[in-house]
């Protein structure tokens, strides 16, 4: 972006004692935060217009009469710039104290505390004592429907949700009703946020506890969650996503800006989909007719299910914990080693050859290594199934996102390792009676009877849970979830973005490239890799459309399908 | 004739037909000399006339006193798009009533000056945005703006010139705030009248995001005039850098209140004993408020031999603002005075900025707890500790104006703050500062 | 209160010469209508006033029905003038706020959603600017929507003893219906008529030097007027304020005068 300018449309202005050149009509704040010079704001957001209203980024530039606002004011080249000029100091402590009027210091009872800007700055440069010795002002809270619960007293009409529901989410729900201290947010009275499908991207802007998630509410203090960069899981989108995690279980998903996929937003479908993580089952009852809604969604995303849990009836909870052989009949726990000197010596005795099943729940390496199984063993059967919504639904002010119609995060990585999606779009048929061999990655073949696999010469179902259908299958061997290790996932586009483990794994489950690996090495075809980026260059060296990635290539924001970015020297590792 | 008084030292331009019905009409306002100035503004080139405007050193009457001339001269000279042409008549500052007095006597003045603005920015539109409570004004507009319509005066081929200009009233609803000029333009807008961040500034991107021209309705009255007679004469009155003529209001404890048109530079203290009559009841005088309930307060002392121009009441450490003086005899609880102006403040502050939006109701607490007794000798650092912080820290004036009051009170009415809180600041005024009532 | 003793005793107010409170005429021998512009306004505002912008007026009437259909007869092509003055639909919000709140006389949650349809606007944005401007009634108002200043220049003169004389003689409580739903008792912002202090806005029009001792006649005289039903919707002036006409000032309504004598502007020249 710098060099693309010719030397007449850079500027250079000093900041807080240093130089810096920036494109012409770079805002004071973004050229310090180029520096590293972080301008505290609270109505500013990147993505939203620039009301300049919460006055907390105040700086001071030499021939200005009054202190400027950082957001919305470009720099001017020659431009001297304090952001800690002491009446810049004066007014932002001046303006902390103004927020804490009538603000009701709840903070042990706040969701947001310790994620909390007011906490932060007025942390950083508040007064020690408010001096405000007046009654507060009561205002309670508010149901906003939806997932969104407003408390009127911590708000401090910073107005990004507001703005957010106008210029991203498109959907004007929101308005701030009267004036002047008055001021609060609401919606068209009961109105609420009812099926507006990204709705619940304003509790991540809030910068403080005003709006919050009724989902979320009370179950973890922000301190003790671990956040892990991760992939949403629930449509091919590919949103960047945390995995906020507490005691071993996902407590909520946050979007996690990336610009080319999802700036700083997720849609509402994606975010409350997670329990099916703590399970480790598939996001929706695989196999099973679609749940309630999945086909009246008409693409606005109001007919969308709250988060569809798979039915207890149908897709046990329990999770595979040992590997497991069938011996007369019966599957008898045994351990990996076992397993794998087991498996190896009846694959090398398949005589016609394998049929294979991918999940487009497991990454790009699970299911590259199982296709190269196959290639290795022989056959050419590589399918998948995954269900698919009726229509996408848009983010309007960014439409590079959108709930995809595919529900599952990987189809496209899939399609790119050659299997063939069969099914429909409640991923559910579309499978014959294996004739020979199979092997089986996540998928519980739940709409299949379990003697449909009573003519195979050899079922191998790898999963995390157990599945009726496969109960009976030869192997049964333990899987992590993506959310429990390392790998990557192909988005709708072909961007290749990696995800890393936020929980731990039962004690025998393993990642099904690393499970994979040794059989291929046991099949003489190679080196087991070490490690899953080990695993993801086998991809590259196998298949074409992965061919030049790596994970030191594909960094925080991912890298598309073919579209290898050229390593710079050094930067490797 | 200064409706409902006059004085003999009235100088009488633009409110010649206050108090007389007749002036309503075209006819009457042409009997006047009206709209002479629009005819001779149309044969003119659109510069020309902001020329003309410029050498008279008419200053906005808004209350800023901003040249109208220069403010004009900013439009682009090249027109790509749509320009327009807004007045300003939200009347809406405490103290101030001399729109409402231009509007309901003389409204063909208001128009014949718009409607010449308008040729010399080059706007094809003309909105008056009229406070919502001014209906009975509104009305009378309305009706002139139908006649002139009617006379050929207003809307397409205006004089048989084929200079076409529409006029449009637009009622406010009840938002003080919508008298600063970026939120008007959003209350025009339909949306919540909420001030702009500048820049960019009206000329560049105003109403509709287009070039945009907003003055107040006492400026426009000026401009027939001076159109009409040239820059220089309109020099004749008023110093060199505040010339001209300006409406007084006069409000609060004066025998005679109205409109008092008078040069720039007049003495207050004449104004007030001579021209309106003095202190009713045989009062002293205690305070005045000269520029609308904005502007720091002068006590007595301070406005003997002060001239009503914008430098000298700047100097005495006030502003003239739009000339809306609010007298108050010595008889003034001004704590309930002050109270009350800065209500008004938390009452209008739009609530966008921070320190407007809490700063303005928390003074208010703190004032009332103070006028009830309650208040301590820390409420009032905290007071002026607060006043401080409000003021030049957000987008528009509003805060800055509530804490105006409340500072020239404490300081220069240190008994009141005795009184009422039983003790003294450190370091404050002596009495000597204070009031004839102090000193009675 | 100190400022008590200073309300206009001085010579120069002289009842007689403000027989209506449409001002103090000091000097000039002015009748309430002169004041008024009655003559030159005359009584159909509401037609044929496309230039002036008359028919996007707040008519404040005292009669009005809270279930009233809206933008319907001649409110529809009152709103059709509004919509052709702007250059988009957006910016005669307020306008069709007010056209909404004159034939209800409150702005529902339902005339909101109709506004909103109107405009092309989302309900919650109308809601956020209706809720911004203190204009708009948010809910019900007596048939006389009394806003008495008790900002700095009134006060000074006894504003807020004229707030609570109409309290008293209404019965009310600020903000509140009176009993026999004919007022409603607020404190306003400044008028902008602060030479003629205290200032009262009643509906859409304004009492001006009016005195504690006023108030009774000033109700008596709202009680009797704006009794004639609106007819016709929207073209009816007799019935939108408390007695507008030059004559009988002190007198009920004679008569109605719910027809429009002309579909032309009167009192032209």
């Amino acid at each position: 972006m710098a060099n693309r300018s010719d030397a007449s449309d850079q500027i250079t202005c000093t900041i807080d004692g240093q130089e810096v050149t920036v494109p012409r009509g770079t805002t004071i704040l973004d050229a310090a935060e180029q520096m590293g010079i972080g301008i505290v704001h609270y109505c500013y957001h990147p993505a939203l217009s620039a009301p300049a209203m919460c006055r907390m980024c105040l700086v001071h530039m030499e021939g200005a009469p009054k202190l400027v606002p950082a957001c919305v004011s470009p720099v001017a080249d020659g431009a001297v710039i304090q952001t800690d000029a002491p009446l810049a100091e004066e007014a932002r402590t001046g303006v902390l104290e103004f927020y804490l009027v009538n603000h009701p210091l709840d903070c042990p009872v706040c969701d947001a505390a310790g994620e909390c800007k007011l906490q932060d700055y007025v942390y950083q440069e508040g007064r020690k004592h408010g001096r405000s010795v007046e009654p507060k002002r009561v205002l309670g809270q508010d149901d906003f429907g939806a997932d969104v619960l407003y408390d009127g007293d911590r708000c401090i009409m910073c107005t990004r949700c507001v703005r957010y529901m106008r210029e991203i989410a498109e959907d004007d729900r929101l308005c701030v009703v009267q004036r002047g201290n008055r001021s609060v947010i609401d919606t068209f009275f009961g109105e609420g946020l009812d099926g507006s499908p990204f709705a619940s991207n304003i509790i991540d802007i809030c910068p403080v506890g005003a709006l919050l998630s009724k989902d979320f509410l009370h179950k973890a203090r922000a301190w003790d969650l671990d956040r892990t960069p991760s992939i949403c899981p629930n449509c091919s989108q590919g949103c960047n996503i945390t995995l906020d995690t507490r005691d071993n279980l996902v407590q909520r998903l946050k979007p996690r800006h990336n610009p080319e996929v999802n700036s700083y937003w997720m849609c509402d479908y994606g975010r409350y989909r997670y329990e099916w993580i703590n399970r480790g089952t598939a996001p929706y009852p695989y196999g099973m007719p679609a749940p309630a809604g999945l086909e009246a969604d008409e693409g606005d995303g109001s007919a969308l299910p709250p988060a569809a849990l798979p039915d207890r009836a149908t897709i046990s909870e329990l999770r595979l914990e040992s590997p497991m052989m069938r011996r007369d009949g019966v599957p008898v726990p045994v351990g990996w080693q076992e397993a794998i000197l087991g498996l190896l010596e009846r694959l090398r005795a398949v005589s016609g050859g394998i049929q294979v099943i991918g999940s487009p729940h497991h990454g790009n390496e699970d299911n590259g290594l199982l296709k190269r199984v196959q290639e290795v063993v022989g056959g050419d059967d590589a399918v998948y199934r995954a269900a698919r919504a009726a229509a996408e639904v848009v983010l309007p002010g960014f439409q590079k996102l959108a709930r995809r119609r595919d529900l599952a995060a990987n189809t496209r990585g899939l399609d790119a390792l050659g299997f063939r999606r069969v099914g429909d779009d409640s991923a559910a048929g579309g499978l014959a009676p294996p004739a020979s061999a199979l092997i089986v990655l996540g998928d519980p073949l739940a709409d299949l009877p379990a003697k449909a696999m009573a003519d195979a010469e050899l079922v191998v179902y790898m999963g995390a849970v157990i599945s009726p259908t496969l109960e009976k299958a030869d192997f049964l061997l333990p899987l992590t979830s993506f959310a429990e290790q390392e790998g990557t996932f192909t988005n709708f586009e072909g961007r290749v973005q990696r995800f890393w483990p936020a929980l731990n794994p039962p004690p025998m489950a393993r990642p099904a490239w690393q499970v994979l690996g040794v059989i291929l090495a046991g099949l003489q075809d190679g080196v087991a890799p070490a490690s899953a980026g080990d695993a993801f260059l086998r991809l590259a060296e196998l298949y074409d459309p992965f061919s030049g990635l790596s994970y030191p290539v594909l960094g925080t924001l991912g890298s598309m399908l073919n579209e290898p970015v050229r390593l710079r020297a050094g930067e490797e590792g | 004739m200064a409706y409902p008084y006059t004085h003999e030292r009235e100088v009488r331009v633009m409110s010649r037909g206050f108090g007389d019905p007749a002036s309503r009409t075209v006819e009457g306002w042409r009997k006047l000399g009206g709209y002479a100035a629009l005819e001779k503004a149309l044969e003119m080139a659109p510069e020309d006339v902001v020329e003309e405007v410029k050498a008279s050193g008419l200053r906005g009457r808004g209350g800023a006193g901003f040249p109208a001339g220069v403010k004009w001269s900013f439009m682009p000279r090249d027109k790509q798009g749509p320009h327009y042409m807004l007045v300003n008549a939200d009347e809406s500052e405490p103290g101030a009533f001399k729109d409402r007095e231009l509007i309901r006597w003389t409204p063909h003045q208001v128009i014949e000056g718009a409607l010449i603005a308008a040729h010399a920015i080059r706007a094809q539109d003309v909105y008056v945005y009229i406070r919502g409570e001014f209906f009975e004004p509104a009305l009378i507009l309305g009706r002139a703006i139908e006649e002139a319509y009617q006379k050929g005066l207003a809307g397409s081929n205006i004089l048989g010139t084929g200079t076409d200009i529409d006029v449009t009233i637009h009622l406010g609803a009840g938002a003080y705030i919508c008298g600063e000029e970026t939120a008007l333009m959003n209350s025009l807008e339909g949306r919540r009248g909420q001030p702009r961040v500048k820049p960019p500034f009206p000329a560049a991107s105003g109403l509709f995001a287009a070039p945009t021209t907003i003055n107040n309705v006492e400026t426009v009255c000026s401009v027939p005039h001076i159109v009409t007679n040239g820059g220089a004469w309109y020099r004749q009155w008023g110093p060199e850098k505040s010339p001209g003529t300006k409406l007084f209001n006069m409000s609060g404890h004066v025998v005679r209140r109205g409109n008092f048109e008078l040069p720039l530079g007049f003495p207050m203290d004449e104004l007030i004993f001579d021209v309106c009559g003095g202190i009713r009841n045989g009062r002293k005088l205690k305070a005045v408020i000269p520029g609308g309930s904005s502007v720091p307060i002068l006590t007595a002392d301070e406005i003997q031999g002060l001239a009503c121009d914008y430098e000298s009441v700047a100097e005495a450490g006030s502003m003239l603002g739009t000339a809306s003086m609010i007298v108050m005899d010595d008889q003034t609880n001004m704590v309930t005075q002050v109270r009350r102006m800065v209500e008004f403040y938390a009452h209008e502050s739009c609530g966008q900025c921070t320190p407007c939006r809490e700063g303005t109701g928390w003074l208010v607490s703190i004032l009332r707890r103070i006028e009830a007794g309650q208040g301590t000798l820390e409420d009032v650092d905290t007071l002026l500790g607060v006043a401080k912080n409000v003021t030049g820290t957000t987008i528009c004036v509003l805060s800055d104006s509530s804490a105006a009051p409340i500072v020239s009170w404490i300081n220069k009415f240190p008994d009141d703050i005795d009184r009422l809180v039983g003790g003294r600041r450190a370091g404050a005024g002596t009495a000597a500062a204070g009031t004839a009532a102090a000193e009675a | 209160m100190s400022d008590e003793g200073t309300k206009s005793t001085s010579t120069a107010d002289d009842g007689m010469k403000n027989p209506g409170w449409a001002g103090e005429t000091g000097e000039f021998d002015l009748s309430e209508s002169e004041v008024r512009g009655v003559d030159y306004v005359g009584e159909q505002p509401t037609e044929g006033w496309d230039a002036g912008g008359v028919t996007a007026y707040p008519y404040q009437r005292a009669e009005r029905d809270p279930e009233a259909p809206l933008f319907e007869g001649p409110y529809r092509e009152r709103l059709e003038k509004i919509l052709r003055r702007y250059p988009n639909r957006r910016a005669a919000l307020l306008p069709v706020l007010n056209l909404a709140q004159e034939i209800r006389g409150h702005l529902s949650q339902e005339a909101l959603e109709r506004v909103a349809e109107v405009v092309g606007e989302t309900p919650a944005t109308v809601r956020g600017v209706a809720t911004f401007y203190t204009m708009y009634n948010k809910r019900p108002v007596g048939r006389h929507l009394i806003q008495v200043c008790t900002n700095v220049s009134c006060n000074l003169c006894g504003g807020h003893d004229v707030f609570k004389s109409f309290l008293e003689h209404t019965g009310a409580e600020p903000g509140t219906i009176s009993e026999d739903g004919e007022f409603t008792v607020i404190e306003a912002e400044c008028l902008g008529a602060c030479g003629f202090p205290t200032v009262v806005q009643i509906n859409d029009r304004y009492f001006e030097n009016v005195e504690p001792e006023h108030v009774p006649e000033i109700l008596a005289r709202l009680r009797a007027s704006g009794t004639a039903p609106a007819s016709d919707g929207g073209t009816d002036r007799a019935s939108s304020g408390p007695g507008l006409e030059t004559e009988s000032r002190w007198e009920p309504e004679a008569k109605s005068r719910s027809k429009p004598t002309s579909k032309k502007p009167r009192g032209e020249g």
